[in-house]
């Protein structure tokens, strides 16, 4: 049950990418347009897997949780979208092997700024952390320290949880 | 004229040491012992005994018989009296006299002692005395039948004497005190009378030898025992002291009497003390002042006892009220027929003064009318439960509350339980028996089905009384209807809970809108972004600049009407607050908020005692506000634009001052800054609200905000909140 996508990252050679894969769940195209491209353009990551529907994303993940080079090391998730929220995706994710819910590293990108989705954000085991839309370059340095930190928990000396 | 001899003095001194004693004994009851028939009898008694002892001890040293006989005439009535006086104090003694006064009685006694004495002292019979060597000259009897008659006389009397004091012992057999003083008595008399018999009856009368004299010498038992029992066991005690009549005269009772001619006829000290009537009055002052009566219609039920008890009937206790110099008094009569042989010669009264009595008893009357009332107005019963008895007592508005008509039940524990809704009965039973165990007052609420089955709800407190062995005698309490109290209360509960889903219902709303309302600004915002990255172009990415100043001033308006609506609706949310922590997220926001931060110094100091409690949404809503609106409002000419915020807290308030040297403002505009939508300038940035909600905020948290500014040189605002530490 290795990850073979999960690397640690220290450096970043020009022309190279920091992760391999990032998810971005939002049901705004122009979010997901200004994520994609801000992701790009600083070449954060070499695939970027855009979903406009929650149930998309998840349906991804489940058809490929025996697939760990097609499973994202980032989530960017939104919170407030139709039909499946972020918050039910998170609860359908919860019911996916250990592989896929604890190497991804959960992103909430919102413009919510109900206190109650920030409490249920801070209150998730998985959630990494919530950031304010839109998304900037200037995020990347923090999300990539909380990548390490995750993927210090998961690949410890004995390798696997 | 005395003849002393060696063996005469023996017989003298034995007859007459005791004559002393017993003159002593007359003198210490004439003098020390109050007056009444009995102690008068006994001191005649005595007196009566001393004369005869003296009597005999002259005859023991009389040098001749001649002599003799003339000492026995002038003391003959001495020793004939001891007699009918013995029996006398006998009847006295044991109460058989003491009821009335019979005169039969005297004659019966005394008359045959005079007889007999004036028949002595004439020599009807003739003296005959004979000389002995101890006892000196004797009587010899020379059986006349008027002296045996008088000997036979005598000992029948000391006999009954000693019988009945005897008897009377035996009666009061279990009055430890009064038997041993009885018992004295008896013996006393008991001993000379059996000695004179056998001396001075049986032995010349029956025996035929001379007589010997020494009953009076015997008399000195009788003496020993008075003296033994006036020292030891009381004779004459306190109910033996007190007269008859003194103690009518001094009773605090009014006795009076009236005659037939319808006269006062007589009154007590008590009675003349409390009408302040002079008793040498009587006679001469009507009845009817002398009786002042406040209405008619007591006057007339007095007369008509009178008449009743004129007929021979005794009446009872019945009520009057008289007008003494004192004021009205209520008195409580009974009266009865005074007769005598066989005819009514007036009507003997006694009166009670309960004035005061009734004017206690009208008190509690009094008291317990307002307690009903009071009952009444404030729908509280109260009740009693005697647990031994397992009877209960309750108020009448008690019953009205159960919807019964006042003690129109007898209800009991068992009863009151049934009338307890029966999904209250479990708890209430529960409540009432856990109290037995504890000692402890309780309090319940419970569903009573009222008798005609509608519900009453009630309120009710109750205490365990217990006895000096901590067991439970009986439970007391109250019972208060409270099912308007109940009814609003639900109505309020339901209210409550109707404006608690209105406001969350608000709340979802207020965060959709502003998410709404903010997620295509924030999409602007990323494209503004990747826009300004991507061009060199100067003009575009001023454009650009100009846009996203726009898009900040929106994005914060709706901002600021979140925070309006959160402060206006929301409970204070009470926590510990670490000041140092607060301002470090709040300035750190602010720095990655505010674009132009960079000229701007952000200083803070807190000094901190104790835990500081407060809403800590409000504290941040506060402090974020004023420290952007000291960085927003800052000096653009100055090099060093600073804010500096500094918190003193303790365990009463915590004061918080945010210090500018930014724009400062004008103290005209000054009052005006905490009003809502009000806006110094046309160039400020700001919705106008953010001061208003800082103010409001300030306010929820029970704080006060003011301000000291100078145009041009910078503000300060000083903020004061109290510790809620404990609230």
């Amino acid at each position: 049950m290795f990850n073979n996508t999960g690397k640690k990252i220290d450096r970043m050679e020009p022309g190279e990418f920091m992760f391999k894969c990032v998810m971005i769940v939002d049901d705004t195209k122009i979010d997901r347009y200004v994520a994609t491209h801000v992701i790009r353009n600083n070449r954060f990551s070499e695939r970027i897997l855009e979903f406009d529907m929650a149930t998309r994303a998840i349906d991804y993940l489940e058809q490929n949780q025996e697939h760990p080079e097609m499973l994202p090391e980032v989530i960017l998730l939104d919170i407030r979208m139709p039909e499946m929220d972020g918050f039910q995706f998170l609860e359908r994710l919860s019911l996916l092997p250990h592989s896929v819910k604890h190497t991804c590293c959960i992103v909430m990108l919102s413009s919510s700024l109900d206190p109650l989705d920030l409490n249920r954000a801070e209150n998730s085991l998985v959630v990494k952390k919530f950031l304010n839309k839109p998304l900037r370059k200037e995020n990347f340095e923090e999300i990539v320290t909380l990548y390490n930190n995750l993927y210090a928990v998961t690949h410890n000396e004995k390798g696997i949880i | 004229m005395f003849n002393f001899h060696f063996h005469n003095s023996v017989g003298f001194l034995i007859a007459f040491i005791p004559a002393l004693m017993n003159l002593g004994i007359v003198g210490y009851i004439f003098w020390k012992l109050p007056e009444n028939r009995l102690t008068s009898v006994f001191a005649l008694l005595s007196l009566a005994l001393a004369c005869w002892q003296i009597n005999d001890s002259i005859t023991r040293i009389s040098p001749s018989g001649q002599i003799t006989d003339t000492w026995d005439i002038i003391f003959c009535a001495s020793w004939l009296f001891v007699g009918p006086l013995c029996l006398h104090f006998a009847l006295l003694y044991t109460s058989i006299l003491k009821q009335k006064r019979s005169r039969t009685t005297l004659l019966l006694l005394y008359v045959p002692a005079i007889v007999f004495t004036l028949l002595y002292q004439a020599r009807v019979y003739s003296h005959i005395y004979t000389y002995e060597n101890i006892w000196g000259w004797v009587n010899y009897h020379d059986k006349h039948w008027i002296d045996v008659l008088q000997i036979y006389w005598i000992s029948v009397l000391v006999i009954a004497a000693t019988i009945i004091i005897f008897y009377h012992a035996y009666i009061i057999r279990k009055d430890l005190l009064l038997i041993k003083q009885t018992i004295i008595i008896a013996t006393g008399i008991g001993i000379p009378t059996v000695m004179g018999l056998v001396g001075q009856v049986i032995m010349p009368l029956i025996l035929n030898k001379p007589a010997i004299p020494f009953a009076s010498t015997f008399m000195t038992f009788f003496s020993l025992a008075t003296v033994l029992s006036l020292n030891k066991y009381r004779l004459f005690n306190a109910s033996d002291t007190v007269s008859n009549e003194k103690l009518i005269e001094d009773m605090p009772l009014m006795i009076f009497s009236i005659s037939e001619k319808r006269r006062l006829a007589y009154i007590n000290n008590y009675t003349a003390e409390m009408l302040k009537i002079n008793k040498y009055e009587l006679g001469i002052l009507p009845l009817k002042k002398l009786l002042p009566f406040a209405s008619v219609e007591h006057s007339n039920l007095f007369f008509e006892s009178y008449v009743s008890a004129m007929r021979g009937e005794t009446i009872n206790n019945f009520e009057s009220n008289i007008i003494t110099p004192d004021g009205e008094k209520d008195l409580v009569i009974s009266c009865k027929p005074i007769i005598n042989n066989k005819q009514v010669q007036g009507v003997l009264f006694a009166a009670r003064d309960i004035t005061a009595l009734k004017k206690s008893n009208e008190l509690i009357k009094h008291k317990e009318m307002l307690l009903a009332d009071a009952q009444e107005i404030a729908h509280v019963g109260s009740w009693e439960w005697s647990v031994k008895e397992n009877a209960v007592l309750w108020s009448d508005e008690l019953y009205r509350i159960f919807g019964y008509d006042p003690g129109s039940e007898n209800i009991d524990y068992t009863r009151f339980m049934e009338l307890v809704h029966p999904e209250d009965k479990q708890r209430v039973e529960g409540i009432v028996m856990n109290s037995f165990t504890t000692l402890e007052p309780f309090t319940y609420y419970a569903r009573i089905i009222k008798k005609d089955n509608s519900i009453v709800n009630i309120h009710a407190r109750g205490k365990v009384m217990t006895n000096e062995h901590n067991e439970v005698i009986k439970l007391i309490g109250t019972a208060q209807d409270v099912t308007e109290q109940k009814l609003k209360e639900e109505t309020l509960q339901r209210q409550n809970e109707e404006l608690r889903k209105i406001n969350h219902e608000l709340d979802k709303f207020v965060y959709s809108v502003s998410h709404d309302l903010r997620a295509p600004l924030l999409s602007m915002q990323g494209v503004i972004d990747i826009t300004t990255e991507i061009t060199r172009e100067e003009i575009i990415i001023e454009h650009m600049d100009m846009l996203k100043t726009s898009i900040t001033r929106l994005d914060s308006f709706i901002e600021d009407i979140l925070d309006y609506s959160r402060n206006a609706r929301g409970e204070l949310n009470i926590q510990p607050v670490d000041f140092n922590k607060l301002l470090k997220v709040i300035t750190d926001d602010i720095k990655h908020i505010t674009t132009n931060n960079r000229m701007v110094q952000i200083e803070f100091e807190t000094l901190s005692e104790g835990v500081f409690c407060t809403d800590k949404n409000r504290l941040s809503v506060v402090l974020t506000n004023l420290i952007s609106n000291a960085i927003r409002y800052h000096n653009r000419d100055s090099r060093n634009s600073f804010v500096k915020i500094h918190v003193n807290a303790n365990e009463v308030n915590a004061i918080i001052e945010v210090e500018d040297n930014g724009i400062g403002i004008n103290p005209v505009n000054q009052e005006k800054i905490f009003e809502m939508f009000y806006r110094v300038s046309e160039n400020s940035t700001g919705s106008g609200l953010g001061l208003y909600i800082v103010k409001e905020a300030v306010n929820r948290l029970k704080g006060k905000i003011k301000i000291t500014s100078t145009e041009g040189h910078g503000s300060k605002f000083t903020v004061e909140i109290p510790n809620l530490l404990y609230q």
